[in-house]
């Protein structure tokens, strides 16, 4: 069972995950846990010695095997899910999983059973058995697991897990448990995930439904399974031998990979039918009924938005102020419990407790809009490309962000994350929870991804848009004098603005004032070596809607290489463009870029007297669908005048475009290391 | 080793007498009575002692009553930046077992002195539960927090009687504290006779105070927060802290230090000596570990095999009891039985040595040191919980060895990083005894790289790379490998190898040596390729001197030091690289020799021209522990040095273009 809820998202969090897989689940127990667990589990171990497994763990411990890969940890042996729906809409999960153990490392991610429940669910079984590789049967109960909260960034969430730590979890052994929840879901939809970072030997899903129900389906990854039915509205579907998702880094979320697949239920009852989210719209308006009180202003939020906005006539500049109160100076605070996790705090207590998660941050700027008459709408959306998937209406998603229906004398000159929708109009992408990124701009991850914009009567799927490069600007300028001993000196000043700027911004004020000079010195570090910090100064830190400059100077020994009368010097001082990413093996799935970007160095580099130019790098231009990178060194009056533009233009790259980005970077990668050979003139 | 187990200690002392003592809690009712705050801490912007914070506690205080097994807190934190308003998210765990937190209150106060009151419900967040066990947190967050605001809160953290309270003042947290102020009002029942404390780490002149009637008061002010550096001293150490002891009435009052660890070190001995008085199991076992014509040091080898042979059950996963049933695992009263079951834990095992060391004529001894990975020993503080792990003391010969036998992974002669080059008491029938033991010397850790890399003419360098490493850093990777298989090993050596190469290297592992044979170099072959090693320069190429990556030059970037350096231990880095340029190159120039010998760390580096190939030889070696942070420019400079000439090019010149110069 999944739990659709929890779409919020920290600022600069890159990745929030729900732990609902098996090797998330041991994470858990590995990190989350203050107390070491081994020694409460051997402290809360049972004293019950009659132990038998159930049938269906023996039988998938005695099945013929087929040949898996010398590396595969553990074996799925079984997977199986069996939802039973009743009529008053409350539905029960029973899940068996059973896994073989083949290597030592096995332990550590497949050496528990878990489950995850809050105060909406249930469970009313929970058990886990070893047999051993010499036969032996051990079993453990739900009283012998651990409970732990699931709690992440919030302050504090009802999400719990349960875990019971295996006996006798050692290669050779087969392990499984069993547990069975009980739910009323706040909508009628759920998942099969089938495949695994392990190989899948067999995957069994079965669905009862009430008489009169229906049910749809959608297969992700996998071709479409017809079920086995039976004439009481029941349905299994089965999955064999399914191979494990080979985990390689920076790869796409992995539900956006692995094989699954998606259900949602259709009562017969009238009265249920709400919960049913057949359609993006159905989803829109079950939500927009959700929330149709959130808004209310309080008199003390109407006053806050008259006192932000005196004076001010201009209506975008009025959304501006407003936004960056929201974002700046509401405090990022989740709270999530039970519908919680879905539905914001009112508008009221969001600005009286002055916190809130993102969809309350959402609900709060709203409101905030409709007093200066700007209708706006909540946007439901993931952080994460694919997860939101047009082909199948769902709840599925993790932050919320808001759509701004512009008026029509709001100039759009320097608005980029905008969408002309015919029915609704020039809508103005926002997120309120991001601090960094300020009206107009959208963050990298939300951009070229899908939303849902829900308004009072309907929902409506909606592609965000991709910001063109120029908009996530860094132009880096560097003024540097070589001594003759190697030695270099000298300023850089940048100015950045979109991404580069909000990811900077970010570096520096998580870092305490006196931290900040440490900044500068891991850059710099990244590139030199033996250098001193001279000066260091940033401009604009907390006034987002001005471009973001750094200032720093420093000296370098030993900066250019002697050898013998020769002198070399790398002209790309600081900066690095390159990726590693696609170095290794290759890959099997897709890669994705933060976003556009726009990115240029200008570095003229005074040499020393004495020396002439003996080489110089050749210039450079390599280019792919994606991206593009120039370079090119001149000298001219004793200035070495180093120049380079980088530029991504496109964020996701197919599997089948890989090598061709792999070549760019190698080419990148080149041209970085380059290196200017000076001769003493006169040895 | 390293281990959880405490002694019988001043703490679980306290913890008898408080559950003797039994006294029922008094509720007591929760004020929301507040300090004043002046007017010059509402216009606060920084802390003027120490610019440039995201946030200060401007006052705390604890108040420990231990009759009523209550302890309460009060918290005062000036807000700085938007990133210090995170102060606002409290979180107070407890073991519910043993205690509860009570009577939570907190406020905001703005800069014009308006108050906003905390009046929601606080959460409880299951940290951990499981049967009979509770390890749960309040958590709340503190309305209308804004840089500039000043947040309070207070609670109080009310024991069950029956446990043991945590008597201790922890000073140092992760902000800097302003003003403090510590009370403990003790319970001295007709068990105890007094309360005593110590202490680490305050401010010359700041000290408890005992008041007539035995509470002790503390004032103390600007004590900085914890920061982390790289290479920093264990956390416990730079903290300041009180620790409170109660002392037994039948126990010697005001006694000094050096006799309170000699009679801790008699108590223990008596303890190893009972649990090895077996000797006939001894004898018959030593008969058939060692020779009587062996030489001492090859008796001690026998006997440190022997031991570590025995299951260590330390060195596995904690047993549930179905697990110790169903593996038929029962306890070790004494040596006898260790040497039956063929399994002992790791205290068990060294108790086993010591036995069998004795019975073979020479003088042995338990040892607990302080394993420096977490504090230091201070003698001084009468604290037992100091000194956590333990090894052996043996004299052979004409030798003293300190050995730990239950480090399965350790060879004879060299015991956890940890151990080595700390304090402790060796326990004997005449008492505990103060030792130090050795460090250990830089060759007992050395990682000897050599690599033969060809050079293409795109300047990508491929070849075998080989990594042996002795000592310390074979054992610890022993130790830190023990739950993976062959593949896993491999993976796990062959990614910290790849790391050390430029960013987009690879390294394939291609052999594994002597993984279980702890007494030799553990031994690593395989191939490397480095793109871009060499970079073109027109007609020439330029390679780097030295094809790894400098492991600490990046924790010498910052210019300011904190605290002092301190490494686990000394060791060598030695290397010898072959690199054959493209046979379209000619060799131009090759670095120069260098070397630098600051003082307990070296380098040295040389290349050699050998035909098409440049041979790169060099040696790092640290031969210290702890600098202090006046000697952190020093260091600074050094490793900046080694960076510098471990990048020194290698001049390569196409063959043609040479042939015209």
């Amino acid at each position: 069972m999944t739990t659709r809820k929890l779409f919020c998202k920290m600022p600069n969090q890159q990745k929030i995950t729900r732990p609902i897989a098996a090797a998330a689940r041991a994470a858990l127990f590995a990190v989350a846990l203050t107390v070491p667990l081994a020694s409460v589990f051997a402290r809360f171990s049972p004293r019950v010695f009659a132990d038998t497994a159930p049938d269906w763990l023996r039988a998938a411990a005695h099945q013929t095997l087929p040949e898996y890969p010398k590396d595969a940890v553990a074996i799925v042996l079984l997977d199986d899910l069996q939802t039973t729906v009743k009529d008053n809409g409350e539905i029960e999960t029973r899940s068996r999983r059973a896994y073989k153990l083949l290597r030592p490392e096995a332990r550590d991610k497949y050496g528990y059973a878990g489950v995850n429940f809050d105060n909406e669910t249930k469970l009313s079984f929970f058990k886990a058995w070893t047999i051993t590789a010499d036969g032996k049967e051990m079993e453990l109960k739900e009283k012998d697991a651990v409970e732990f909260s699931l709690s992440s960034f919030e302050v504090f969430s009802d999400e719990r897990g349960k875990g019971i730590k295996f006996s006798a979890a050692d290669p050779g052994s087969i392990v499984g448990y069993e547990y069975v929840q009980r739910h009323r879901p706040f909508v009628f939809e759920d998942d099969w995930e089938f495949q695994h970072a392990i190989p899948t030997r067999l995957a069994r899903f079965s669905l009862q439904l009430p008489p009169g129900w229906e049910f749809t389906e959608y297969w992700a990854n996998f071709p479409k399974q017809q079920p086995q039915s039976s004439a009481n509205n029941f349905y299994v579907w089965q999955v064999e031998n399914i191979p494990a998702v080979e985990i390689e880094t920076d790869m796409p979320p992995f539900l956006t990979v692995a094989s699954r697949m998606d259900i949602k239920y259709f009562p017969r009852d009238p009265a249920l039918r709400a919960k049913t989210t057949g359609s993006w719209n159905d989803i829109g308006v079950w939500y927009a009924n959700l929330t149709s009180a959130s808004r209310v202003p309080s008199p003390a939020l109407q006053h806050k938005v008259a006192e932000l906005t005196v004076g001010v006539s201009d209506p975008l500049k009025k959304m501006q102020v407003l936004a960056a109160y929201v974002q700046q100076q509401i405090r990022y605070v989740a709270i999530e419990i039970g519908i919680g996790g879905l539905q914001p705090h009112p508008a009221a207590d969001v600005f009286k407790h002055q916190y809130g998660d993102c969809k309350d941050k959402a609900t709060l700027l709203s409101a905030m809009l409709k007093q200066i008459g700007v209708d706006s709408y909540y946007v439901m959306i993931d952080t994460h490309r694919g997860i939101v998937n047009p082909d199948f209406p769902s709840l599925r998603g993790n932050h919320m962000i808001m759509a701004i229906r512009l008026p029509q004398d709001v100039p759009i000159n320097r608005l980029y994350a905008i969408v002309e929708d015919p029915q609704l109009g020039r809508l103005l992408f926002f997120d309120p929870t991001d601090p960094y990124v300020r009206l107009g701009y959208l963050p990298s991850e939300l951009q070229q991804n899908y939303g849902l914009v829900i308004t009072p009567d309907s929902g409506k799927l909606i592609l965000l848009p991709l910001l063109p490069p120029p908009t996530n600007r860094l132009l880096r300028t560097a003024t540097l004098t070589l001594s003759s001993t190697g030695n270099l000196g000298g300023e850089v000043n940048e100015l950045r603005w979109g991404a580069p700027a909000g990811d900077s911004r970010a570096q520096f004020l998580n870092s305490s004032p006196s931290d900040r000079p440490k900044v500068f010195e891991k850059f710099l570090g990244t590139f030199l070596n033996n250098f001193t910090l001279t000066n260091a100064s940033v401009g604009n830190l907390d006034n987002y809607d001005e471009n973001f400059t750094l200032h720093y100077q420093f000296v370098v020994e030993g900066y250019a290489k002697t050898a013998g009368n020769l002198l070399i010097v790398r002209p790309r001082v600081v900066g690095d463009k390159g990726s590693t990413i696609l170095a290794g093996k290759a890959r099997k799935y897709p890669i994705e870029f933060e976003g556009t970007t726009l990115q240029s160095d200008i570095f003229d580099i005074t040499l020393p007297a004495g020396y002439v130019v003996d080489e110089l790098p050749q210039s450079v231009e390599a280019k792919c669908d994606y991206a593009t990178y120039k370079s090119n060194v001149e000298v001219k009056d004793n200035v070495l005048h180093y120049k380079r533009t980088y530029e991504i233009t496109g964020v996701v790259v197919p599997t089948e475009k890989l090598p061709e980005v792999r070549d760019f970077f190698h080419q990148v990668a080149a041209a970085e290391k380059s290196s200017a050979v000076l001769r003493r003139a006169n040895p | 080793m390293n281990r959880t187990q405490r002694f019988v200690c001043a703490t679980a002392f306290a913890f008898v007498l408080l559950c003797a003592a039994a006294i029922a809690p008094r509720p007591s009712s929760a004020g929301d009575e507040w300090l004043p705050i002046p007017p010059a801490d509402l216009a606060l912007k920084d802390n003027p002692a120490s610019p440039g914070a995201h946030a200060m506690i401007l006052y705390r205080s604890s108040d420990m009553d231990s009759k009523e097994s209550s302890v309460r807190e009060y918290v005062r934190v000036k807000i700085f930046t938007q990133e210090g308003t995170k102060e606002a998210d409290v979180e107070l765990p407890f073991n519910r077992q043993q205690v509860n937190v009570l009577d939570i209150r907190g406020r905001t106060i703005h800069p014009d002195g308006s108050i906003v009151n905390f009046e929601g419900k606080p959460f409880e967040k299951t940290i951990v539960k499981a049967s009979g066990f509770q390890y749960l947190a309040k958590t709340f967050t503190l309305p209308d927090v804004h840089p500039g605001s000043i947040i309070e809160y207070k609670f109080r953290e009310q024991s069950d009687p029956h446990y043991y309270v945590n008597e201790s003042w922890t000073i140092t947290g992760h902000l800097y504290t302003r003003d403090a102020h510590f009370v403990i009002r003790p319970d001295t029942g007709s068990y105890a006779a007094a309360l005593f404390y110590r202490q680490n780490g305050l401010p010359t002149g700041t000290v408890p105070i005992k008041q007539p009637n035995g509470t002790y008061v503390m004032d103390i002010h600007n004590i900085a927060g914890l920061e982390e550096e790289e290479y920093m001293p264990p956390e416990r150490a730079l903290q300041a802290h009180v620790d409170f002891y109660y002392v037994n009435a039948s126990d010697p009052q005001n006694e000094t230090s050096e006799k309170f660890w000699n009679r801790k070190g008699k108590a223990w001995s008596e303890e190893v000596d009972r649990f090895i008085n077996k000797k006939g199991a001894l004898e018959s076992d030593l008969s058939r570990t060692v020779s009587a014509d062996d030489a001492p040091e090859t008796k001690l080898r026998k006997i440190y095999a022997r031991v570590q042979k025995i299951r260590n059950l330390s060195m596995e996963d904690d047993k549930s009891e179905k697990e110790q049933k169903q593996e038929q695992i029962k306890p070790n009263n004494n040596v006898e039985d260790v040497l039956k079951h063929n399994y002992a834990n790791a205290r068990e095992l060294n108790y086993t040595f010591v036995g069998l060391a004795r019975t073979a004529g020479f003088s042995a001894s338990e040892v607990f040191v302080a394993p420096r990975h977490v504090n230091f020993f201070l003698p001084e503080m009468m604290d037992t919980s100091q000194i956590s792990a333990d090894i052996v003391w043996v004299h052979a010969g004409s030798q003293d060895y300190y050995l730990d036998p239950a480090a399965s992974t350790f060879p004879f002669g060299i015991v956890p990083w940890y151990e080595t080059n700390t304090r402790g008491i060796r326990c004997s029938k005449s008492g505990g005894e103060i030792v130090t033991v050795p460090p250990s010397p830089p060759t007992q850790a050395t990682e000897i790289r050599t690599a033969e890399l060809e050079i293409d003419s795109d300047g990508q360098a491929m070849g075998k790379l080989q990594v042996d490493y002795t000592g310390h850093l074979a054992a610890s990777r022993r130790e830190q490998s023990r739950e993976e298989d062959e593949s896993g090993r491999r993976k796990s050596i062959g990614d910290e190898i790849q790391a050390w190469l430029p960013a987009g290297s690879s390294f394939e592992v291609t052999a594994l040596a002597n993984w279980d044979n702890k007494d030799l170099p553990l031994h690593v072959e395989g191939t490397a390729k480095i793109p871009n090693l060499g970079t073109t320069a027109g007609r020439r190429m330029l390679v780097p001197a030295s094809p790894f990556q400098s492991r600490q030059t990046a924790a010498f970037h910052p210019e300011k030091r904190l605290y002092a350096v301190y490494f686990n231990l000394p060791y060598e880095e030695i290397d010898d690289v072959k690199l054959k340029v493209p046979a379209e190159f000619k060799i131009e120039s090759v670095p120069p020799a260098k070397q630098a010998k600051p003082g307990v760390v070296s380098y040295e580096i040389s290349a050699a021209q050998q035909g098409n190939v440049v041979e790169v030889k060099r040696l790092l070696v640290l031969d210290g522990l702890a600098f202090p942070v006046t000697s952190y420019p020093a260091l600074r400079n050094f490793f900046n040095s080694v960076k510098t000439y471990d990048d020194a090019q290698i001049v390569l010149q196409n063959a043609e273009s040479a042939k015209n110069n």
